[in-house]
């Protein structure tokens, strides 16, 4: 038995799709979503009451924030007329739009050692295998992952705070390039590295660190983090940042798969490239 | 034989969905406990034969199929505790607490080394190991030590259904 576990991993190493693998996988994932609504039914159900009450205090503040949402909509109308005259004037006419699904999170790893969500949408749904991932929490857009397998009805996406897990990145505000690594738990820091030497003096704390597009998979400018602390080593030509994640993964519950990239002449709203990710 | 291991195989898929969904955030440091683990060792314990070993490895390929680890990964992990619980298991007495306690620390501590095995074995971009720094592994073992006196318990009372009688001392 141990030599058929070692032959196992020897082979699935090489291939983690397998059939029977993924045919278990679709199965459990199933059961899974079923596990999952049992256990939302009673939570909810006990939770409502106290919803109620934050319902009733939420209204009263977002009442109070609409009324200067309505200020900042005019300023952004007006922000936006003069962005579009500067980008003319620049000459970029091409601006990405990507077309979302959302989905829901519906069950994670059993184990402490490698980590995924499943979520409820699969290959009917259009999810593909290499889709970005992403969630809104505070106003702000996050990057959660990306799709690593697809069954019928349900996906598995690998979260950026897995091991395995990276993506080219880049400060929001200096623009230096870097790569980022996941630590193994969603409360753990992530870690840029190979952030050149000579940019570490401009990097603050606080910096928000968002995806650079580099690696042709997560869109560009999706938030990643923001600078935790800075690690610089005596001897090499780099700098280790350590980054708190934007998005809080222990509240995730609604997420958002990229589907496809469309790239869009401004001038006359025609498409002149859209393609699927791969 | 064949029915302890599948009565013990489906308890044991049974926890795993349940920890996916409902305490799919963790319980402390956002680790959760191994219960599959514990079954096994108080299967491996329990029967005379070769039972825990056999769900040891049912139960890791049920993992691995529920997880994104390579198949077989959590199949090693499992079956190697279970062979040495097999192997000890005549010469110690299980007692209500201090055998629990320790084999739960030792299994989980000998969890984490063949991880680190394998990850030495295949490469790490292959597979993830436990660290022994890491808070997550210790809250781990820390809650497996916690739960095994009360789940040894609580199967030494409920958990005849996986003992096969003719090898049951």
């Amino acid at each position: 038995m141990v030599l058929s576990s070692l032959l196992m991993v020897s082979i699935s190493t090489k291939t983690l799709n397998d059939f029977p693998a993924r045919a278990f996988r679709a199965v459990g994932s199933s059961v899974q979503e079923i596990f999952y609504k049992v256990g939302s039914f009673f939570s909810n159900t006990i939770l409502s009451i106290q919803k109620l009450k934050n319902l009733q205090n939420q209204y009263n503040s977002l009442a109070e924030k609409l009324e200067s949402y309505y200020q900042m909509e005019r300023d952004f109308a007006d922000t936006k007329a003069e962005n579009e005259r500067l980008k003319e004037q620049l000459g970029f006419y091409q601006t990405i739009n990507t077309v979302k699904t959302s989905a829901q999170i519906v069950a994670s790893e059993p184990g402490n050692l490698y980590e995924t969500y499943t979520i409820n949408k699969g290959s009917s749904d259009g999810v593909q295998r290499n889709m970005a991932v992403v969630a809104f929490q505070n106003g702000m857009e996050g990057l959660v992952g990306k799709i690593i397998s697809v069954n019928a009805s349900t996906s598995v996406v690998l979260p950026l705070f897995d091991k395995r897990f990276y993506a080219a990145a880049r400060f929001s505000r200096t623009r230096s390039a870097g790569l980022v690594n996941g630590r193994g738990s969603f409360l753990d820091d992530l870690v840029m590295e190979y952030v050149p030497r000579p940019n570490a003096s401009e990097i603050q704390i606080g910096d928000l660190v968002v995806t650079s597009g580099l690696d042709s998979i997560y869109p560009a400018d999706l938030a990643i983090g923001r600078v935790k602390s800075i690690e610089t080593d005596v001897i090499g030509t780099a700098v280790t940042i350590h980054l708190d994640p934007a998005l809080d993964f222990s509240r995730l519950e609604y997420v958002f798969v990229i589907e496809t990239q469309k790239i869009v002449d401004n001038s006359n709203g025609e498409v002149i490239k859209s393609e699927a990710k791969p | 034989m064949i029915k302890s291991v599948s009565l013990a195989s489906m308890l044991a898929v049974l926890i795993l969905f349940i920890q996916t969904t409902w305490f799919k955030n963790g319980i402390l440091a956002s680790a959760t406990p191994d219960f599959t683990l514990l079954l096994i060792l108080w299967m491996s314990f329990s029967n005379k034969n070769i039972e825990g070993l056999l769900a040891a490895f049912v139960i890791g390929i049920a993992h691995d199929f529920l997880s994104s680890s390579p198949l077989g990964f959590h199949a090693f992990l499992y079956v190697v505790p279970a062979y040495v619980a097999l192997l000890i298991r005549a010469s110690i007495f299980i007692d209500r607490i201090l055998m629990p306690f320790a084999a739960a620390l030792l299994a989980t501590i000998l969890k984490a080394l063949l991880s680190i095995f394998l990850a030495r074995l295949f490469g790490k971009g292959a597979i993830i190991a436990y660290s022994f720094g890491n808070i997550r592994f210790w809250m781990e073992c820390l809650m497996n030590i916690l739960l095994a006196p009360l789940v040894f318990w609580v199967l030494s009372k409920t958990g005849k259904a996986f003992i096969t009688k003719s090898h049951t001392e």
